[in-house]
């Protein structure tokens, strides 16, 4: 009796002490390269964010570029994310990754503290948000770090966030140019000037047509007037800031900067009202192909519709005009002359204007391409060595001007704007000109 | 009345030799498990101690150019001992060490300076972001973001290579007429 007790109190006494043992152990699993781990993922972290920023379509692009995603050693320049850390070799002003730039036995004790590190970055859609809509633009990344301590035990360290990265279109819609609680007067007013004392309803049944027909033509009669005014008072702003910008070239001030800018937005402005205001149409028009017969007009003077459709034709390739001309004002900018009235911050946005500007016309005017192949090939010298981030981005870039396909599903919401130039607008401004021409009679 | 033959049971010599060898093999091994994981705990300590300073460094620097709209120098993918960025009111902020003493194994500290428009040097416009720094450098990797270098040293002597990336934040906007 007396052992088996001593026994048992013997085993009790051995699993405590085992259990103390075991658990002052796991105490330590937190070591000095934790901390380390945590730096160093928060900078890979860092890096997707602008990466996310720049390129937009974070997912494709780490798919592209398996590199991104690779489990690589973050010294001598293995890791993706740890080859630009410092320009340590000549020529000064550039660094090369191919020989310098890595994190190498000359970096001393940055190289003993990193050396242990092995990363992995993984990015997925959220599966947990994947039926929602922002699940479907966003990646969730995740950053792993493992190492081995100097014991050999393994350790690991991970990082989750979520960042932008669109999936699909954005939803285009267009902008009514007309105020919906005074369209039927304002229809009123353009169609039937001389009837001011009625309503449309009114003056339509006094010049005897069809009151539906007559107010889709109306709304596209106010929208394009509208759009004249807005159009007529951009390219007045654009012609005085041209010509301001003639005087302020003899000083080179940083308002000649302000100017400049202004007058690629106004470009800008001007190609997306005009997109946006027929794309707003589109309803109208559906409406007046099926149900447009001179004879639904009434009295209605046919030269008092005419105007509008007139201008719907000579608008629709000035939608690449303006777009090409933004492109233009914003690469103006980038010209060396000017480095010293810029910042640089400056710089990277016209960089950025106009790289999108041409973007869109060489999805939209197949003319355009070599504009846009000249732009990359230009940017990617200047840029060599300077901006990894946009080294990355104009080398994919180089890559997606040749791969239509790819392009398309990078560029989804590009396709989308084609889409509705070649398939909404294009179909409008035929019709538009059958109407102007009097070709759509019955 | 005693039987003689009853003599009491004891443990023998080498019973009593076993069981005091277990007893100090175990009394052995927890000291020398304990001393390792005080030793541990004690390098722990000092080590959440080093990349908590390490920690507290890079967000003074997070902080010190976060209002700062574009890097002024370096230029983009170049690297300089010294940082200068704009802020949103043309503001030059810059970041640079200073020596601690004459000795030519002095450390430095990392210092701000924010200039005042004035021209001339106030003392008042500096302000020390940290001590006990070995060497730091700023690579510039566009107008936007500085990858900072700088190693720190312990109070143990022990040197503590940090890396951090800071973005700064842009609050102006591009100008406009």
């Amino acid at each position: 009796m007396e052992v088996l007790i001593g026994v048992l109190l013997l085993s009790t006494a051995v699993m405590v002490f085992i259990q103390m043992l075991q658990s002052s152990g796991n105490v330590l699993t937190l070591t000095g390269h934790s901390f380390a781990a945590n730096h160093v993922a928060s900078k890979v972290l860092f890096d997707l964010t602008e990466e996310s920023r720049l390129n937009g379509t974070l997912i494709e692009l780490m798919r592209e570029y398996p590199e991104m995603k690779a489990r690589d050693k973050i010294v001598e320049a293995q890791s993706f994310y740890f080859r630009n850390i410092r320009d340590s070799v000549e020529p000064w002003g550039s660094i090369f990754p191919a020989k310098e730039g890595g994190i190498n036995k000359d970096s001393g004790e940055l190289y003993r503290e990193f050396e242990p590190f092995q990363i992995t970055v993984f990015a997925q859609r959220p599966q947990s948000l994947s039926s929602s809509y922002s699940g479907r633009h966003l990646a969730e990344i995740q950053i792993a770090l493992d190492w081995s301590e100097k014991n050999g035990q393994k350790r690991s360290y991970e990082l989750s966030s979520l960042l932008l990265s669109p999936s699909g279109p954005r939803p285009m819609i267009g902008v009514p140019l007309y105020d919906a609680n005074t369209l039927d007067n304002d229809i009123r007013e353009l169609f039937y000037p001389n009837l001011r004392r009625d309503n449309l309803n009114s003056a339509v049944s006094k010049t005897g047509g069809d009151i539906a027909l007559i107010r889709n033509l109306g709304i596209v009669g106010v929208s394009i007037k509208n759009m004249n005014q807005i159009l007529a008072s951009l390219t007045s702003d654009i012609q005085s800031l041209r010509s301001k910008r003639k005087t302020l070239l003899q000083s080179s001030t940083y308002q000649l900067v302000a100017t400049q800018i202004n007058i690629a937005r106004k470009c800008e402005s001007a190609a997306s009202l005009i997109f946006n205001g027929l794309l707003s149409l589109q309803k109208a028009f559906a409406e007046i192909k099926n149900t447009f017969r001179i004879s639904k007009l009434g009295s209605l003077r046919y030269i008092r519709i005419t105007g509008a459709f007139y201008d719907i034709v000579n608008l629709y390739p000035k939608i690449v005009e303006w777009i090409r001309n933004s492109g233009e004002e914003y690469d103006w900018m980038l010209v060396d002359y000017f480095w010293y009235i810029r910042s640089r911050r400056i710089e990277e946005y016209s960089r950025i204007k106009s790289l999108e500007a041409l973007r869109l016309l060489a999805t939209l005017a197949p003319a355009d391409r070599s504009a846009y192949a000249n732009f990359i090939q230009r940017e990617t010298a200047r840029l060599a060595g300077r901006n990894h981030y946009w080294e990355l981005l104009l080398l994919r870039e180089q890559k997606l001007s040749k791969d239509e396909s790819l392009f398309k599903t990078v560029f989804s919401n590009l396709t989308e704007i084609s889409r509705l130039y070649y398939s909404v607008l294009k179909p409008i401004v035929d019709l538009s000109d059958k109407i102007y021409k009097k070709q759509l009679t019955e | 009345m005693t039987n003689p033959n009853s003599r009491k049971r004891a443990f023998t010599f080498v019973e009593m030799i076993v069981v005091i060898m277990i007893v100090l093999l175990l009394i052995s091994m927890s000291i020398i498990h304990f001393r390792n994981t005080r030793h541990a705990a004690a390098s722990m300590t000092t080590a959440f101690a080093s990349h908590m300073e390490a920690r507290k460094a890079s967000d003074a620097i997070k902080e010190a150019l976060l209002d700062g709209t574009e890097v002024v120098k370096p230029p983009d993918g170049s690297s300089l001992p010294y940082l200068v960025v704009r802020d949103a009111v043309n503001r030059l902020k810059i970041l640079f060490l200073e020596k601690v003493s004459d000795k030519p194994d002095s450390l430095y500290r990392m210092v701000l300076y924010t200039d005042d428009y004035s021209g001339t040097h106030k003392s008042d416009n500096r302000r020390i972001l940290f001590e006990n720094v070995k060497e730091a450098w700023f690579t510039a990797l566009s107008p936007g973001i500085v990858i900072v270098q700088f190693s720190l040293l312990d109070t143990s002597k022990k040197e503590l290579p940090v890396l951090v990336e800071a973005s700064l934040k842009n609050l102006a906007s591009i100008p406009n007429e």
